[in-house]
């Protein structure tokens, strides 16, 4: 009985005019949105593909421990075809001891005067078309019967009122559902076939659960236009309800959110975390040039530091050992042990500063879940970043793994010595050795100039190679969410998806056991 | 008669639940638009002060205004004050500042990259230009439908009211709502914000006066939308159509534009540039050491400059490439607007660009003051640097080409204050004649009023026709 009636139900929506242009239309959208999206995510691809060359590159040229500069590089997701997610940069730049605070980008196409990202992705179709189309079918399923009479002589038959409503909303939520699916399932084996070698479990993960929650999201907007239906007395008057409430929760509740109570309730602790942050960052940016620190412990009156930071970091040095003069690498021994003993530390402050400051702001992401609990576009908006792996706590876990890339790096160095010695910064096995600085600034009458030159001509004369090879570096390894993360990151809003679908339930079942059906 | 059709149907329209339910609405949105926009004035105002203070206490330190210090870090700013504009629009989509070396012509834009990719502001512009159009179309998609239902259209027929008459005072009537919709909650909007800010300005009135007045075609449109379709056998169906057309006008053509463009005019990504840049120097750079046989490596000597008009000339051509970077990105973005031009919706921006100073429109503007800012501050400078004894007298650009020669103990260049501090910090940007402008505008509100035209047309031919049974 029940699946004659669902499929009568689904029968008597294809037939009707205005369901045919609205699977029309939505057709004609999602292929849209999939095209350009797939479009973007292959130039996406394109320039992850000369990031990594890129990188590898600088990293191959590297002819000393100094030169060593690795990026940990995202590959675009695959599922952002989908969702675009909180975007960021792919690229997380590592250098020795420097803090990691953002990503940069490399290879990117920015237009220097229009600076706007679309939104339009599945997503947004999803919360914004999807949800009216389904408001624009469902709206008169209850009071239309009524009012053309046919209500009424279903009632006179042996049907019952719990099996008539439940039919309704079925049959509404499987035929939406039928029109998402099928467009759905087939763009995924356009992906499959096309990106079948880049394609990893975590995709179809992501694809099951955004599938799931589309499910979800469909049954609640059914059960919201059938509940609009049988609260308002004629068609034209629940149309006007149904599009209302659509604004309200589409756009209207979003915005309000976006722009004044989110600003209003976060501002100071926003603010309060930026503040601390960039003082951190200024503590250590002292502690890096001298000025907060305790002299006598490293012979900090020695260090021209200048001197030291210039002779290691300069690009006319990488090059060379001219600098092979005594104290060359007895300051740079003192400054490396002086940088890995207080530098470092502040810098992981600061590291520690502004993960505080984006943790704060993914738990306000959170708090608009807890406020807008009603609003399944806020839920679903939200749920499916974090199903896709490219929300923010993503970017944060990005920036986690270039760190420990980092420290890696750094405690290799110590431990294989390296580090703190002139194979650092050694390029040319010179074996000449110039003495002390001061004597070679003698032998030039104090003529900088002069000096300048020699050294100069010292980098580019071509000398016997210092032998160096790339150790095995540790990669950055892709992102990949497992089944237990996914579930748990989405876990609670899931529950809340539910209840709401569950009382919204219980709303219609009581109206409509006292629905008057003359 | 006519009168008291035209007071019925106002009636009529006002008892409705719906038109009270969306007036709450748009009252609510008003407000708060006004509130946002008042926190976003507060912000930005302060951005500015704090960008001016920058530059006051640079002059006041004296270091970077002498005038060898201005070759190495100082900069041409050239930025807009918040003003109220911000209560009909953000516009986070153009840079909001130019900022210019002294030396080289290569532009940079501040605060470029902030924009997170909101499709909606709460600001005029939405309720104007996005949701009065949606409102209204719900609000008069039965406007002869209801009539017919309830018998009232043939009584009037049978009065002798002629059809066209009906369609007049239907749409005069909605077009008279829209009015009163809209100009309660936005006055109020307006006298919020200004007391919210303290910026109580009789210029603005008059503007946000006269984008209220411009935005009555745009609603319009869709009055006359909703009246042609409610004469339709299935307006319930046809509804789904007219919402399409509202998305694809207001959001998805608007949206998209940018992908679009981008696939038609793609630009170089900014390592490409980049390496480009780096490359001309290179070759230029290269070509003088052919030709004057390697001295213009090493420092050479300072006072035939060799080495410093090498670089100077090497840097011309690296700022080339930057150049070219800036008329790609122009390019692409004039398509840009193009594209979402092809929705009459989206002239409304661009009006309202003219209207306030602002946006791309105001950004050209800025870009050729910084140009004649920098040649004006170019000429001084040499002015005043042939009066200082100390100085060798360089042409300064090849001073300061040559970073050794600044980096030095050596003064290429006067050490003096530059006298014109003001110049480097420009606020007033002068922008098109009134008459211009009102030429521009009238000619974007072309294609809007000939939808219109059209649309009405279409809808009293359709009346005329109307089975009224």
């Amino acid at each position: 009985m029940m699946k004659t009636l669902i499929i009568h139900e689904m029968q008597n929506l294809l037939k009707s005019k205005r369901i045919y242009w609205t699977i029309l239309l939505f057709l004609m959208l999602f292929t849209s949105i999939f095209v350009v999206r797939v479009v973007d995510y292959q130039n996406q691809l394109n320039q992850y593909i000369a990031d990594e060359k890129d990188a590898d590159e600088a990293l191959q040229a590297a002819k000393n421990y100094s030169q060593i500069k690795q990026y940990a590089i995202q590959q675009p997701l695959i599922f952002s075809i989908y969702n675009q997610g909180h975007k960021y940069s792919r690229a997380a730049f590592i250098q020795y001891y420097e803090p990691i605070l953002r990503t940069t980008s490399l290879n990117e196409e920015a237009n220097l005067y229009f600076n706007k990202d679309n939104k339009l992705d599945i997503t947004f179709l999803v919360t914004f078309f999807l949800s009216l189309f389904i408001l624009l079918i469902s709206y008169d399923s209850i009071n239309g019967e009524k009012q053309s009479g046919t209500l009424r002589i279903m009632m006179t038959y042996p049907v019952k009122r719990q099996s008539f409503i439940l039919k309704k909303i079925l049959g509404i939520f499987s035929f939406v559902a039928l029109a998402f699916s099928l467009p759905y399932l087939v763009s995924l084996l356009i992906l499959i076939i096309v990106y079948a070698n880049l394609l990893t479990t975590s995709f179809f993960l992501s694809a099951f659960f955004y599938w799931l929650l589309i499910l979800l999201f469909i049954f609640f907007f059914s059960l919201l236009g059938v509940l609009i239906s049988i609260l308002t007395k004629s068609p034209n008057r629940s149309l006007v309800f149904a599009l209302f409430v659509w604004l309200l929760l589409s756009i209207i509740l979003p915005i309000t959110w976006e722009y004044i109570m989110s600003p209003q309730l976060f501002h100071q602790e926003l603010n309060n975390l930026t503040l601390t942050y960039e003082k951190k960052l200024e503590h250590s940016k002292n502690i890096f040039y001298l000025r907060e620190v305790d002299a006598n412990k490293y012979n900090v009156n020695e260090i021209d530091i200048n001197k030291v930071t210039h002779l290691n970091w300069s690009n006319y040095f990488y090059d060379t050992s001219v600098w092979s003069f005594d104290e060359a690498y007895d300051q740079h021994y003192r400054f490396m042990q002086y940088v890995i003993d207080e530098y470092y530390p502040a810098s992981r402050e600061v590291e520690q500063a502004i993960d505080g400051l984006y943790r704060k702001q993914i738990s306000v992401q959170n708090y608009k879940n807890g406020v807008f609990f009603f609003n399944p576009i806020v839920l679903f908006e939200n749920l499916s970043t974090k199903i896709a792996g490219n929300s923010q706590l993503d970017y944060l876990k990005l920036l986690h793994n270039a760190r420990e890339i980092r420290d890696e790096l750094v405690n290799r160095g110590i431990n294989e010595g390296w580090l703190k010695d002139y194979r650092f910064f050694a390029c040319y096995s010179e074996k000449e050795n110039h003495g002390k600085y001061n004597d070679l600034v003698k032998r030039f009458n104090g003529d900088h100039e002069k000096l300048w030159d020699y050294l100069m001509a010292r980098i580019y004369e071509p000398k016997e190679a210092f032998e160096f090879s790339l150790p095995d570096l540790h990669k950055y390894s892709q992102n990949q969410l497992s089944f237990g993360e996914i579930f748990s990151r989405i876990f609670p809003y899931l529950v809340l998806f539910v209840v709401n679908i569950i009382v919204l339930w219980l709303i219609i079942w009581f109206k409509f056991m006292n629905y008057d059906i003359r | 008669m006519n009168s008291v059709l035209f007071i019925k149907d106002l009636k009529l329209i006002l008892k409705d639940l719906k038109f009270q339910m969306f007036f709450i609405i748009l009252v609510i949105l008003f407000i708060l638009s006004a509130i946002s926009s008042s926190v976003s004035y507060k912000n930005l105002s302060s951005d500015f002060q704090a960008d001016y203070k920058a530059h006051v206490d640079m002059v006041n330190d004296g270091q970077s205004t002498s005038m060898m210090g201005m070759l190495t870090d100082y900069w041409v700013i050239v930025a807009k004050p918040a003003d109220p504009s911000l209560l009909f629009s953000n516009y986070n989509t153009y840079p909001d500042k130019i900022s210019t070396a002294i030396s080289f012509y290569e532009p940079r834009f501040f605060n470029y990259g902030t924009e997170q990719g909101e499709v909606f502001s709460l600001n005029w512009y939405f309720i104007l230009g996005i949701l009065s159009g949606f409102i209204m179309l719900v609000i008069s998609f039965e406007a002869i439908s209801a009539e017919k239902r309830f018998g009232t259209l043939r009584l009037l027929s049978i009065y002798g009211v002629k059809r066209q008459d009906i369609m007049w005072h239907k749409y005069l009537s909605y077009m008279l709502l829209y009015l009163i919709i809209i100009i309660p909650p936005a006055l109020v909007s307006m006298l919020l914000f200004f007391a919210l800010t303290g910026t109580w300005s009789m210029i603005y009135m008059a503007k946000f006066a006269l984008i209220l007045l411009l935005s009555i075609p745009f609603a319009s449109f869709f009055i006359v939308l909703g009246i042609l379709i409610s004469m339709s056998k299935n307006y319930r169906n046809s509804i789904v159509l007219i919402v399409f057309i509202w998305l694809l006008f207001v959001i998805i053509i608007p949206q998209s534009a940018y992908v679009i463009a981008r696939q038609i005019r793609p630009l170089k990504t900014n390592t490409e540039y980049h390496q480009e840049g780096i490359e001309a120097f290179n070759n230029e750079f290269e070509k003088w050491g052919e030709q004057y046989n390697s001295s213009v490596y090493g420092n050479g000597s300072l006072e035939d400059g060799l080495r410093a008009k090498a670089v100077y000339a090497a840097g011309e051509k690296k700022s080339l490439v930057s150049q070219e970077e800036l008329k790609d990105s122009k390019q692409q973005t004039r398509l840009i607007q193009k594209i979402a031009s092809m929705s009459p919706f989206y002239q409304l921006e661009m009006i309202s660009e003219i209207i306030f100073d602002k946006g791309y429109y105001l950004l050209q503007y800025q870009e050729e003051t910084a140009k004649q800012t920098i040649s004006q501050i170019k000429n001084l400078m040499i002015e005043q640097d042939s009066h200082d004894n100390t100085s060798l007298h360089l042409f300064y650009r090849w001073a300061s080409a040559d970073q050794y020669a600044l980096n030095g103990m050596l003064f290429p260049f006067s050490k003096e204050k530059f006298n014109h501090p003001e110049l480097l910090f420009v606020t007033n940007v002068e922008t098109d004649k009134v008459g211009t402008k009102a030429l521009s505008i009238i000619l974007r509100l072309l294609p809007i009023l000939l939808l219109n035209i059209i649309t009405f047309m279409l809808a009293a031919v359709k009346l005329e026709r109307l089975d009224i049974r």
